[in-house]
Parts: structure tokens; C-alpha cells; sequence
């Protein structure tokens, strides 16, 4: 799916923080969408979780840098990361270049599968989520964000 | 703004001026701002200081003949000059200044006129804005200023933040919220926990100490509000030491807190550098022979402001196998990384351009790292590194010394 120049794969889910997740094998493969890779700008550094700790939903789970930009990584859902894309401690830039496959970042074992129903579908509510994308793009050329 | 020519212009063809172009009450105003600022008199126009500004070249009008439009009064050609902005703070001008006129901070005091005068340049305005709603200088909830912590391992003895303790580390928003940098804090622990300093982190506690208000224009009085808050915090916490491994928080600790608290802090202020010489002597930290050739880059605020030369210095050669190559250019005739003052906000092309200029000095003594004490210049100095792909390793030194411990012990990064 093409939203306003970004691309979002639809079997993929979303959340509200610009992030995506896969169900992988009883995990879930996370990662950030390329509408924050585009804004964000050129990654120079993300700090890699431990694995083995534990998060929850919408708080942050790491810190990444751009040229341009320092922020926060947050949680799709509460669980225990059980793996995360070493590349990217050496090659940070895969998440500019495939932020849908090299550029994944961490593996969570969700703690609550009710959390994964709340994620964006796009088959199912993709409007809801065009819109929201729209707004989020709005409040960034405003400022705002 | 003024360009070269017109600022030539309005120099030589005092023909076209009359007696209102020169505003000598702006002249005094201006002398009268920071001590010993009456020598402004006697500058012979030599150009040092534009020889030795890193930021020259990105300036339409030169440092030398902004001197000459202040000394002549023109306060209309001064403010559109704007060329203060563009100024790294760094200070060598103020060095090498024949006449040791305090140009560095007299452009600072311009600053703090100009936003008198015309309202805060809007980037400044925000950075303001941000202070003043979140106290620290990326708008994060306060306790994000931990989130570098996530990844240390940690003894279940061991805490870093704790009621009371003989140290407090002030941590610096640039090492608590920027990841490029987290390992400076990280290794900071490391070796305190090694060393078993009774210390602690103020955590959520900590505020900005308030350097970007300076920075924008705003006076020294600015800052009253975060110093007091940060040393209600420091002595509520018992301490009599408060660590910084931020030159920029240093220098503010040091030379502004007491002039806008009216007096001695109560505490002992001290650069990492200076703390942990004595460490290791004590034997209280072992290092491991790693054979490395480093340079080190001395950072503005910690050098040239602080006068702390000599010890980190010392450090590296108390770490065996390390030998030290000197850049051409060191000590309080070290060249700036382009990270102070603001600039990185102000102009981010111009503050890598500078960077790059350090790392190209570097890159001629052909050491395998280039070491530096200041989180802000490893940031600057890392990414010029990186844009012009060059094969020198950029640390702090408090990440450098970690690696290089014996056994580590307490928690690791």
C-alpha cells in the first residue's frame, strides 16, 4: 500500500508509533516503517536492546540517531525480546534501505496476544490508518512533531 | 546581511556615514559587558583572530572587521553582520589575540544584544522552548534521561541512582539522550562500580545544566533556575564531589554557577579526567597491555576555558601499551570539532565542515584512534569521520579506559 509516497507492505501490522511487526514462528519480528526511516533521515546509530529484556507496549525499548534527529524506539507490544538484528550495530543505514527486511530490529515473545488485535491491518482498517499517516506527516511539516 | 564587500564598504568609504552611523554608546555598552572587554580599544586589526577562527570561512563578514564596525559604534552593521551566530565559541581567537582582548566572549555578549534587540533568532527560540518545558535539550519526559542505563548489567547489590552518596555523576543531556554517545555514561558506571566509588546518577532529577540558553542569547541570569535546581539535587544527595564527563557542563558549573548563585558552590567540581588519575595510582583500577597508537583532540571547554590539559594526558599514558601521537595543533592551541556554541543547531553543514578540518589533522599522525574527553566533540568528530570515510576510530577516552580494564567487574556495558 502507497500512502502518500511511503510504502507499507499489507502483511504487515502497525502500530501508532510508526512501527510494523510480523508473526514469525510465535514471535513477533518488529521494526519501524519507511515513513519513519524517510523522516527520520540517515541513521547513524540505533543502541541494540539486551535481549532477554523485557518491555511493554508504547514505552521505549531503544534509543536511534540521525543526521538530523535523536528519538526513542517504542514497543508494538508488551513481551520479552528474544533476538535483535545485530547488523545494525555496524550497519545502522540497513534500516534507511530495507526498513522491511535488513533493517528489522528486534524479535518479541508477546507477554499478551489481545495487544496484537489493536495493531493496524491494512486490509481491515487501512483508511483509519492512511489518515493517520496523513495527519502525522501534516503535524511534522507543521512542527509540530 | 552584511557582506565582505559591503562591510568593506562601510569600513573605507566613511564619506557616505554621518555622525549617526557611529553609536559609541553601543561601543561602551559593549566594552563595558565582560571583564578586561575595554582592550576591544586597542585591537590593531591583525586578523589573528580571523586566521584562527574555524568558522571564518562560513561568515560573510570576518571576526577582524566585525572588531572594527563595534569599535566604530555600528551597531546597525553589527546586528546584520550576524556573523556571532556562526561563532563555535571555541576561543582560540581569544588565545591568540595579541592584544588578549576576551573576543570569544564578547561575541557571546552580542548575542545576548542582538536578542535584546531584535528577539530570538528562531532556532534559539525553540531550543528555548524546549528547555523551558522539559529541562533538558531533546523535549524527552525526564525519565528518559535513563534509558542508557537499559543495557548495563548490574550486580544485585549494585544501584545507580541512590538516596545518598559521597559522588554524584552528572551525566550531561548529550550522554543521557543521545545513543551515539551512551557509552561515555555506560563507561562511566563501569569503572565507578569497578573502583567501588560510593556514587549515584540524579536521574529523573537532573536538569539541563543550561548552557544552550548562554549559547542563545540569553544571559547569564538564565541559568539561575537550573542552578539552583541541579544543586539542590547534588546536595540533597549528601555529595561533596560532583563528577562531569560534559566540558560544556564543566565550564558552567564552574565559572557561571557561582556568579549567578553569588558565591562557592559547596562542592567539589572535577572533570573525569581529574578523578580517576588518582584511581588509578591507588591501584584502584587494572589495565589490561593493549598496544594502540591514539591522538587526542582537546575539547574547547575542558582546554582552552578549564585549563584541564595535562590529564587526560596523563591517563592515557598510565594505560599500558597506548602510545600517544600529538596533532599539530594541541593543548590551548587545539583546533575546535565545529560542536560548541550551538552551531550544530544553528548551521549543522558548517559544524561538519570544521569537524572534518580536525579530522583530517588526526588523520596526519596516522594513529589507529582519535580520543577525546567530550561527548559532544565525539559526536561531531564520529560523523565527520564517517562522511569522509576515514580509518581512524573516534572515542571518548572514559570508553576507551573500560575497555581496556583487567577484569571488569560491576556493571558492564
Amino acid at each position: 500500500m502507497d500512502i502518500m509516497g511511503y510504502r507499507f507492505p499489507e502483511e504487515l501490522l502497525y502500530d501508532n508509533e510508526h512501527g510494523w511487526v510480523k508473526e514469525e514462528g510465535g514471535v513477533l519480528k518488529a521494526g519501524v516503517t519507511d515513513f519513519f526511516q524517510k523522516t527520520a533521515g540517515e541513521i547513524i546509530f540505533i543502541e541494540m536492546p539486551l535481549v532477554g529484556r523485557t518491555v511493554e507496549k508504547g514505552q521505549p525499548y531503544s534509543s536511534i540517531e540521525s543526521g538530523k534527529w535523536v528519538g526513542r524506539l517504542k514497543a508494538p507490544v508488551s513481551g520479552e525480546i528474544v533476538e535483535v538484528n545485530s547488523e545494525l550495530n555496524d550497519f545502522p543505514y540497513l534500516l534507511n534501505e530495507g526498513p522491511y527486511d535488513e533493517g528489522w530490529i528486534i524479535k518479541i515473545k508477546p507477554k499478551d496476544e489481545s495487544e496484537i488485535e489493536g495493531l493496524f491491518k491494512l486490509d481491515k482498517n487501512g483508511q483509519e490508518y492512511s489518515i493517520f499517516i496523513e495527519e502525522e506527516d501534516r503535524k511534522i511539516k507543521e512542527g509540530k512533531k | 546581511m552584511l557582506n565582505r564587500q559591503e562591510g568593506d564598504e562601510a569600513m573605507n568609504s566613511t564619506k557616505q556615514l554621518d555622525e549617526k552611523s557611529f553609536d559609541f554608546g553601543f561601543l561602551e555598552e559593549m566594552l563595558a559587558s565582560v571583564p578586561d572587554g575595554a582592550k576591544l580599544k586597542t585591537c590593531i586589526q591583525c586578523g589573528s583572530c580571523s586566521g584562527s577562527c574555524p568558522a571564518a570561512e562560513g561568515m560573510e563578514v570576518t571576526p577582524r572587521r566585525l572588531w572594527r564596525l563595534v569599535q566604530l559604534g555600528m551597531e546597525k552593521e553589527v546586528m546584520e553582520a550576524q556573523n556571532f551566530w556562526q561563532c563555535a565559541t571555541c576561543a582560540l581567537c581569544e588565545i591568540r589575540c595579541p592584544r588578549g582582548i576576551p573576543l570569544s566572549q564578547i561575541m557571546t555578549k552580542l548575542r545576548e544584544y542582538y536578542t535584546v534587540k531584535e528577539g530570538p533568532l528562531a532556532a534559539m527560540g525553540q531550543i528555548m522552548s524546549i528547555l523551558d518545558k522539559a529541562r533538558n535539550i531533546t523535549g524527552d519526559e525526564a525519565k528518559n534521561r535513563l534509558l542508557w542505563t537499559g543495557n548495563l548489567v548490574m550486580k544485585p547489590n549494585e544501584s545507580l541512582v541512590k538516596d545518598k552518596a559521597s559522588v554524584v555523576y552528572f551525566t550531561g543531556c548529550v550522554s543521557s539522550l543521545f545513543p551515539q554517545v551512551y557509552k561515555i555514561p555506560q563507561a562511566m558506571t563501569q569503572v565507578l562500580l569497578k573502583a567501588g566509588v560510593d556514587f549515584t546518577l540524579l536521574g529523573e532529577e537532573e536538569w539541563c545544566c543550561g548552557y544552550p540558553m548562554l549559547g542563545a542569547g540569553q544571559g547569564e541570569k538564565a541559568l539561575a533556575e537550573y542552578a539552583n535546581h541541579n544543586l539542590k539535587a547534588i546536595k540533597q544527595k549528601g555529595a561533596k564531589t560532583v563528577l562531569i564527563s560534559c566540558p560544556t557542563c564543566l565550564y558552567v558549573f564552574e565559572k557561571v554557577y557561582p556568579k549567578v548563585l553569588g558565591g562557592d558552590l559547596g562542592v567539589k567540581v572535577q572533570h573525569y579526567s581529574e578523578y580517576l588519575v588518582d584511581l588509578i595510582k591507588n591501584g584502584k583500577i587494572e589495565f589490561k597491555t593493549d598496544e594502540a597508537a591514539v591522538t587526542y583532540h582537546d575539547p574547547c571547554d575542558l582546554g582552552r576555558k578549564s585549563h584541564i590539559t595535562e590529564e587526560p594526558r596523563e591517563l592515557i599514558q598510565l594505560l599500558p601499551g597506548v602510545k600517544l601521537i600529538e596533532m599539530r595543533f594541541n593543548r590551548d592551541q587545539s583546533k575546535c570539532c565545529g560542536g560548541g556554541g550551538n552551531l550544530e543547531m544553528l548551521n549543522a553543514g558548517l559544524s561538519n565542515e570544521i569537524a572534518q578540518k580536525r579530522v583530517t589533522e588526526a588523520l596526519e599522525t596516522s594513529a589507529q584512534y582519535f580520543l577525546t574527553t567530550c561527548q559532544q566533540c565525539k559526536r561531531t568528530l564520529q560523523n565527520a569521520a564517517r562522511k569522509m570515510r576515514a580509518r581512524i576510530k573516534v572515542y571518548d577516552l572514559m570508553e576507551f579506559i573500560a575497555e581496556r580494564i583487567e577484569e571488569p567487574g560491576g556493571g558492564q556495558a
